[in-house]
């Protein structure tokens, strides 16, 4: 597996939303991208999902160019995006019928089951709460079954509470399910959590600016702060930021 | 103590019109049968009429600039107008009544059914987009779901307004149903049977908006429970 973002460009009307930005994710990696609010990351989703072209450069999935191709990625929104007539479990079969394919029950009892959803599986997404909400998004996602995962800011709306916890939960899935994922956030913390390499970037135009490995290994990360090299890495990340 | 005299021949007691009910129950009873059947097959073909223009200009925009402004100026020809022309083409059958109920009944639902597939919420249309939905799925999955509570509105309209189309083309020529009952006693001056035809149109009005929401309420229980 092996997502490549080259020198691509884009504008809405004649404001330019990024320049020449270039980004790359391989097989296995959790990769994050931390940029200012209002700078264009969930325009870059679009772009590599195939809802919108790039004036100019390449976006390759395992050297095919993806430009304008719907259905190659499994992406989650950055807001709720459940259907609401639909309960958890039917919500996770759409990402089989869309792909024309014969859900199997026992396969998405599975996924609820490891995701801690298996008593809500008949539930309406209105009877859940927001952390919830998300989990069972993301497990559609999982469910979609593509190469790669672009999840745009998924615990964004949560409380501090909950989002501690669901990014404990999906370290945990991730262990189990071994996927690539490309991870949207505004929160330097969670992305040196979660994350194999960080991507910052500067806004209008938006812009790489600075990559970072993130070398803690995953059981000491934990601790956060008590972690060993976790605090020079938040002053250098608040330092590209600026 | 009474207030007012009122003759009976002009505002008659309910007891009058309970007695009279009972008095002309079978006439009754035929007459109903036939308003509930004008009505009630006029509103489904409405309502196929409807869905169907609804759908087919929704999912070709093109069409949607072009007819939507017709079908909004053919609601301005008063039918009644429009009604003695098809008792000319078609006669005096079911078949002109129904037809009458029909274009009654399907503009409400063309409006309403439009107007809810806009009401889609675009964050569902974009991820169903990224995951590659084809248009037609997300017509199906998405946007007709969305539309719904919309539509059953404009049902419920359609519904109320069958019984009034089905009364006003049976005024054009018929021998039976409510709308006969009605004219009939009011040019005899039985004031009492007015009212009981009144009755009766009215009960049969609301019969088919109750029986609409506890479909709508069947359909759309996602939306009930809090
Ligand atoms: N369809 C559009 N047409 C014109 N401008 C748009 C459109 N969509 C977004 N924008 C603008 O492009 C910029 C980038 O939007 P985008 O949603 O990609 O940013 P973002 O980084 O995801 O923001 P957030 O941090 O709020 O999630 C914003 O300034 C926004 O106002
Ligand atoms: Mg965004």
């Amino acid at each position: 597996m092996h997502l490549s973002v080259q020198n691509i460009s884009f504008a809405y009307g004649t404001t330019t939303i990024m320049k020449n930005l270039s980004l790359e994710v391989t097989d296995g990696q959790f990769v994050s991208i931390i940029a200012p609010s209002g700078s264009g990351k969930s325009t870059l989703f679009y772009l590599i999902g195939g809802l919108l072209q790039p004036q100019s450069g390449q976006i390759l999935l395992e050297s095919q160019s993806i430009v304008g191709k719907r259905g190659q990625v499994s992406y989650m929104p950055q807001s709720p995006s459940l259907l609401p007539w639909r309960t958890v479990q039917q919500n996770v079969q759409i990402a089989y019928e869309i792909r024309k394919k014969k859900p199997a029950l026992s396969e998405i009892h599975q996924l609820l089951e490891r995701a801690g959803l298996a008593e809500v599986a008949h539930h309406y997404p209105h009877q859940l709460s927001g952390g919830m909400q998300q989990r069972v998004a993301f497990i559609r996602t999982l469910a979609e079954d593509k190469p790669i995962l672009c999840l745009d800011e998924p615990f964004g709306a949560l409380d501090a509470l909950t989002r501690t916890k669901m990014q404990n939960w999906l370290q945990l899935i991730l262990k189990e399910e071994k996927r690539t994922v490309l991870f949207i956030t505004h929160s330097i913390e969670e992305a040196i959590l979660l994350s194999d390499r960080i991507y910052v970037c500067h806004a209008s135009p938006l812009q790489v600016s600075h990559v970072f490995h993130v070398s803690i290994p995953m059981n000491e990360r934990q601790k956060k702060h008590q972690a060993t090299g976790w605090r020079e890495l938040t002053q250098k990340i608040e330092e590209a930021l600026i | 103590m009474i207030l007012f005299a009122i003759e009976t021949w002009l505002l008659p007691s309910p007891y009058d019109i309970l007695r009279e009910t009972w008095e002309i129950r079978d006439r009754i009873f035929e007459n109903l049968r036939s308003t509930f059947t004008i009505s009630i097959f006029g509103l489904m073909s409405g309502l196929v009429l409807g869905v169907g223009i609804a759908t087919v200009l929704y999912l070709i925009p093109f069409l949607q600039r072009i007819f939507y402004p017709f079908i909004l100026i053919s609601q301005n020809i008063p039918l009644i107008a429009l009604a003695p022309l098809l008792v000319m083409w078609f006669g005096f059958g079911v078949g002109p009544k129904i037809t009458i109920v029909m274009l009654i009944c399907f503009f409400p639902i063309v409006v309403s059914t439009l107007d809810g597939f806009t009401q889609t919420d675009p964050t569902l249309q974009t991820y169903l987009k990224m995951a590659g939905a084809s248009r037609w799925q997300r017509f199906i999955k998405l946007e007709w779901p969305s539309a719904l509570p919309s539509f059953f509105s404009g049902l419920k309209l359609s519904a109320t307004y069958s019984v009034m189309g089905a009364v006003i083309s049976e005024w054009l020529g018929s021998q039976k149903g409510l709308g006969v009952l009605l004219t009939l006693s009011s040019k005899s001056f039985r004031t009492d049977r007015v009212f009981v035809a009144i009755t009766f149109i009215v009960i049969l009005s609301i019969c088919f908006f109750i029986i609409i929401s506890w479909i709508e309420r069947f359909i759309l229980h996602w939306k009930q429970n809090p």
